[in-house]
């Protein structure tokens, strides 16, 4: 689903942001990807929605070469990946419904679609009781499910979420990975940028360590110690 | 997964709820674009009335500033006029042409001296040629169709109110080109307030130009929105100028009595080519602003 391949990026401003990187993350997959703030993380997440173009190397995204891509090309390659950010970016004067549909919308899917899908996404992060309630309505923790349910209504094959639970309280950040777990379960790769180290323990999944812009640890049920978060 | 067909019509109600929205989200600086989108095309359409008025009035004053006269050559008998009157309508610039025979000519003339005079005795014979009115399709045509008719072997003299017609045009002229420099000017601050505006929108909906651009909207969605958002300047600023002129022309009427200002005023119907024109006019600079806008400020990411 994902590999990156000697990937450098250098922003011009130090030392690079990510320094020959190689990543293969299969079809199904759920990584964290951890490391201290400034280690590469959302640089990392940012190479597969093309928001970031590597100095150097190669980056594949479900079959398709990124750093090769045609501008005209980059929205097909985001229409198949959901993301999902610390700042949730809902827009403040829509409901829920709409927030969610805004996603379909802008990609141009009819109202037939956007009315079988928007329900299914919200049932999905259990929202649909609050489908007509605004942003300032909602808990961080109830922003940050309508945040995944404008992710999942494109039906992504990929997800990446970066700091997902930054701004939730443990309660919330737990439903939070439980919902990206489940969603993975249906078939969605899944990757998830975070330093929280207590989640990361509790999960016991993939795990890719950043520092300094190097992997310095990739482990199946990794582990996150807690004096590197 | 990952991706539905596209609805064409869903993607142009989406651009246009937008648009709507981003309109009333900036409400004073919607009003001030849309007055002066307004103002650019009111000027535009005033000027255009007046000019039709200015022309409508001075031929009805009797000025009949189209028409010119050929006194033909005294050898040149009614045959040949006959003739001549076949060919000269076949001219572009020509709309009609009157026979006058030299009878008609002397008795127009003892007309305008009155019965004191008898012409006719005193000279003892009839000395005027036959002539043809032409009337040619605007005062603008005239001189040009003089210089064709003086080319004419059987043309004695050709004679039209020259004076009179140069002077007509050259103010038209002026009239125009004061009117469009002027309209040309609130244009460009038309232009600059629309790109004002969608600059605000742009700055308003960062958020949501940020999510479009993330679940996979090409650029031109992303601009659409803008787009039609000067689309609705316009057609907002075009209705809002056709009422100013309609409800100005209707308050004229209403208080002037009848008169040559009033005459004026109702050879300024706006008709449906007007409005058209006005409309056009209207839609094309706010969708033309808000395109280079859009294209100067959202780029492809």
């Amino acid at each position: 689903m994902v590999v990156l391949r000697d990937v450098t990026v250098d922003y011009g401003n130090g030392a690079p942001a990510l320094q020959r990187v190689n990543l293969t993350v299969e079809k199904s997959e759920f990584v964290f990807v951890v490391g201290p703030t400034g280690a590469g993380k959302s640089t990392l997440l940012k190479l597969l929605t093309r928001e970031v173009i590597p100095t150097e190397g190669q980056v594949w995204v479900a079959g398709r070469e990124v750093t090769q891509m045609k501008l005209s090309q980059v929205p097909h390659l985001r229409r198949l990946i959901g993301t999902v950010f610390q700042d949730i970016l809902l827009l403040p004067d829509r409901t829920v419904w709409e927030n969610v549909a805004f996603a379909l919308r802008v990609t141009g899917a009819s109202s037939a679609t956007i009315l079988r899908e928007v329900p299914k996404a919200l049932e999905m992060v259990s929202m649909l009781p609050k489908a007509k309630a605004f942003p300032r309505e909602l808990s961080g923790g109830e922003k940050q499910k309508v945040a995944l349910a404008r992710a999942l209504v494109i039906r992504p094959l990929l997800l990446l979420a970066d700091e997902p639970t930054g701004n939730l309280d443990p309660v919330a950040s737990q439903e939070i990975v439980e919902l990206l777990l489940r969603i993975n379960r249906q078939g969605t790769t899944v990757l998830m940028a975070t330093h929280d180290w207590t989640l990361v323990n509790a999960y016991r999944q993939r795990v890719v360590e950043l520092q300094d812009g190097r992997i310095v640890r990739d482990e199946l049920r990794g582990v996150f110690r807690r004096e590197l978060a | 997964m990952g991706c539905f067909g596209v609805s064409w019509l869903s993607l142009l109600a989406f651009f246009l709820t937008e648009a709507w929205i981003n309109l009333r989200r900036h409400g004073v600086a919607t009003l001030a674009t849309v007055l002066t989108v307004a103002l650019v095309v009111g000027l535009w359409g005033a000027f255009a009335l007046l000019v039709k008025g200015a022309q409508r009035w001075l031929i009805w004053e009797g000025a009949k500033l189209e028409r010119l006269c050929i006194f033909l050559k005294p050898q040149a008998d009614e045959q040949v006029a006959r003739h001549l009157q076949t060919q000269l309508r076949k001219l572009p610039p020509v709309v009609a042409v009157r026979f006058v025979h030299r009878d008609e000519g002397l008795r127009r003339l003892q007309q305008l001296f009155g019965d004191s005079v008898p012409l006719k005795d005193l000279i003892g014979h009839n000395p005027l040629p036959h002539a043809l009115e032409v009337t040619c399709r605007s005062p603008q045509d005239v001189a040009r169709c003089a210089a064709i008719l003086r080319k004419m072997p059987d043309v004695d003299e050709v004679a039209y109110p020259a004076a009179a017609v140069e002077r007509f045009v050259r103010l038209l002229q002026q009239v125009r080109w004061g009117a469009n420099g002027f309209s040309l000017l609130l244009a460009l601050v038309a232009f600059a307030l629309i790109h004002n505006a969608i600059r605000l929108s742009l700055y308003g909906r960062r958020n949501e130009i940020r999510i479009m651009q993330l679940v996979g909207a090409t650029v031109w969605t992303v601009r659409s929105p803008f787009i039609a958002e000067g689309f609705l300047y316009g057609v907002f600023g075009g209705l809002m100028a056709l009422a100013m002129l309609a409800g100005l022309r209707w308050l004229g009427l209403q208080t002037l009595e009848a008169g040559y200002l009033r005459g004026t005023l109702e050879a300024m119907a706006m008709g449906a080519d007007f409005i058209q024109q006005a409309f056009a006019l209207a839609v094309g600079l706010g969708t033309v602003s808000a395109t280079i806008a859009a294209l100067q400020l959202v780029k492809p990411q």
